[in-house]
């Protein structure tokens, strides 16, 4: 019998852990400084469940200051993915419930068995990726950027054809290398070198291998990699900006969700009242605003 | 008084095991319906899995994942035979540096070591070798020195090695100190009575644990990730990072991940055969003698 109640008293604390564990992860708490008002006429093309929930759950990968990453606290998640969704649920009459998906592996499977009605984290928007999420575009990628070590002594760049022959890492899936193997092609059918680009799964352990010497430069958001610069303590500095051509980041839907039409309006509700503008503007990356929020095909199409 | 007629030879009745066959029977039904549903769903999206399993990435990261594992479980196992023997040796600076090698590489995650080998030349720019006296001999840059697959193999060698001392130590302590005295009194130096008496039936209890370790590292190879080489798991990452067919990639691996283990299992059947000879439990160990074993028995039940 005492074996049998240490036993049930083994579990019970055991499943009290899992339980502390997975309340850590969901319902993170959140930084925004923008106030937002619900609109009643949005809030009537919402689906009667998410309507009568009163909330809706969306999951991050948050590891790419300043787009999305925990603040100063280590507690809190802030940036612009947390400034624009969380206006958006707002204007939605919705209270947003922001969730750490502990990596990217998990957000596409979450978005499809409805564990999150949206994501947001960086997700490029690309027709391979519509045939089983749907997006709506929230922020237009075509700047780009690249860190070497401040060492190294090179000029800035602006060309891409400048890199041919050069080592230049990438973050893997991202349009960022799409656009690093493109220009690789076009090198080589130039009959110049072309570009080695070594695939590292997150940001943070690319950005590490160039500080360390390993990878000369590494390719990426310009924003992104203008903080990691200038959170480097003078390791690394922008080695590269350049100009490309557009290319989408998106809120990520389930496919043919029934949130995707209220989503795209709620944005383009923050567009026209001038909101939108100010978070892009509140973390200095307003060349990327578009002008008109628009959602699957219709994104790729307006380029 | 008539003789009382011969007792007739007893007949021999098999023993019916109807619960066996009932239970057989349940357990396949549900094996079949599981796979069924399974092969079934559509949500498995099995064309995308047959259109990966074999593609080019894939390929080099079954092959990567091979090289890692194979190189860290030779190395690794042999740091371990090495460190074991210093434990156990009388000396005590050695048994206090094989203690506090184990101790430290248990205690340091693999991820961190990892990334600790990988961007060591933010750590040392530069490895050199100077002779006090005789100046500097030989210098490099740090990087051109370990490259990327050495940083991985180092640090999952290190990793290995503190792992399989203790399993070999193990085995070494399971075998009775009687043995050795006995191997020295047939005029055997302590070597040889090491060799030929005591690491044969040790290997009878390192086995099983080593097959789990090895199995383990085989997976243990997916941290790579983090520093750019694409070992299997990571292939089928990247492809799904682009497409977002997720689970689909996720099968793939695991389906090369089951065939490698499998290969790894039977290999460790037949090394475990091999060291078995003379243990009565295990003298007859053989394929016929695992079928027989699995299938339902004939003749007289034992």
């Amino acid at each position: 019998m005492t074996i049998l109640r240490r036993f049930a008293l083994t579990m019970t604390l055991a499943l009290s852990v899992c339980a502390t564990a997975q309340a850590q992860q969901s319902n993170v708490p959140i930084k925004t400084d923008f106030e937002v008002s619900a609109d009643p006429a949005l809030e009537a093309i919402l689906p009667d469940s998410i309507r009568q929930a009163g909330f809706i759950n969306i999951g991050t990968n948050p590891n790419t200051p300043p787009t999305v990453f925990y603040g100063e606290d280590n507690r809190s998640l802030e940036g612009r993915e947390i400034d624009v969704m969380t206006a958006i649920a707002h204007r939605l009459g919705l209270k947003p419930r922001w969730n750490d998906a502990g990596g990217f592996d998990n957000i596409i499977p979450g978005l499809s068995t409805g564990r999150y009605d949206a994501a947001l984290a960086n997700l490029d928007v690309n027709s391979v990726r519509l045939q089983r999420v749907d997006f709506v575009g929230y922020f237009n990628n075509n700047r780009l950027g690249m860190v070497v070590r401040s060492d190294a002594g090179d000029e800035l760049l602006t060309e891409l054809g400048q890199l041919c022959g050069r080592t230049v890492g990438g973050g893997s899936g991202t349009q960022n290398v799409a656009v690093l193997e493109q220009q690789s092609e076009r090198c080589v059918a130039e009959g110049k070198e072309k570009i080695d680009i070594p695939l590292f799964p997150d940001r943070p352990s690319g950005v590490q291998s160039v500080v360390s010497g390993r990878t000369p430069a590494f390719f990426g958001p310009y924003e992104g990699l203008k903080y990691q610069a200038s959170a480097s303590r003078g390791a690394l500095v922008l080695g590269g900006e350049f100009e490309v051509p557009p290319s989408f980041v998106g809120i990520g839907l389930g496919k043919d969700s029934e949130l995707t039409e209220p989503v795209r309006q709620a944005l383009q509700s923050l567009i026209d009242d001038g909101t939108y503008r100010r978070i892009l503007d509140r973390w200095e990356i307003g060349y990327g605003a578009v002008s008109e929020a628009k959602s699957n095909q219709e994104i790729l199409d307006g380029r | 008084m008539a003789a009382e007629p011969a007792a007739a030879p007893l007949k021999v009745v098999r023993k019916r095991h109807y619960g066996r066959w009932c239970s057989a029977v349940v357990a396949l039904a549900v094996v079949a319906l599981m796979i069924n549903s399974m092969v079934r769903n559509p949500n498995f999206e099995w064309e995308v899995v047959a259109r990966n399993l074999t593609s080019d990435s894939i390929l080099a990261g079954v092959r990567m994942t091979i090289e890692l594992t194979f190189i860290s479980v030779v190395f690794g196992f042999a740091g371990g035979i090495v460190l074991a023997l210093m434990r156990l040796s009388a000396n005590p600076v050695l048994v206090a540096v094989s203690w506090t090698y184990t101790w430290l590489f248990r205690a340091v995650p693999m991820l961190v070591q990892l990334f600790l080998w990988y961007n060591i030349a933010a750590l040392y720019p530069r490895l050199g070798l100077s002779i006090p006296g005789l100046g500097e001999l030989w210098s490099a840059p740090t990087n051109s020195v370990i490259s990327p697959f050495s940083a991985a193999v180092i640090a999952l060698v290190m990793h290995q090695a503190a792992y399989a001392a203790e399993i070999v130590r193990a085995g070494i302590l399971g075998v009775n100190t009687g043995q050795l005295d006995a191997a020295r009194a047939l005029g055997l130096t302590p070597l040889q009575g090491f060799r030929r008496v005591v690491l044969p039936q040790a290997m009878r209890t390192i086995l099983p644990p080593a097959g789990n370790e090895v199995i383990g590292q085989l997976k243990t190879t997916a941290v790579v990730s983090v520093i750019a080489l694409q070992d299997l798991l990571y292939s089928a990452q990247i492809i799904y990072q682009r497409t977002y067919e997720v689970i689909p990639l996720l099968m793939v691996a695991t389906i090369w991940y089951m065939a490698m283990t499998t290969i790894l299992s039977i290999g460790q059947f037949m090394i475990e055969r091999h060291y078995g000879r003379g243990a009565a439990q295990q003298s007859a160990m053989s394929w016929q003698w695992l079928l027989r074993r699995a299938l339902p028995r004939r003749g007289v039940h034992r």
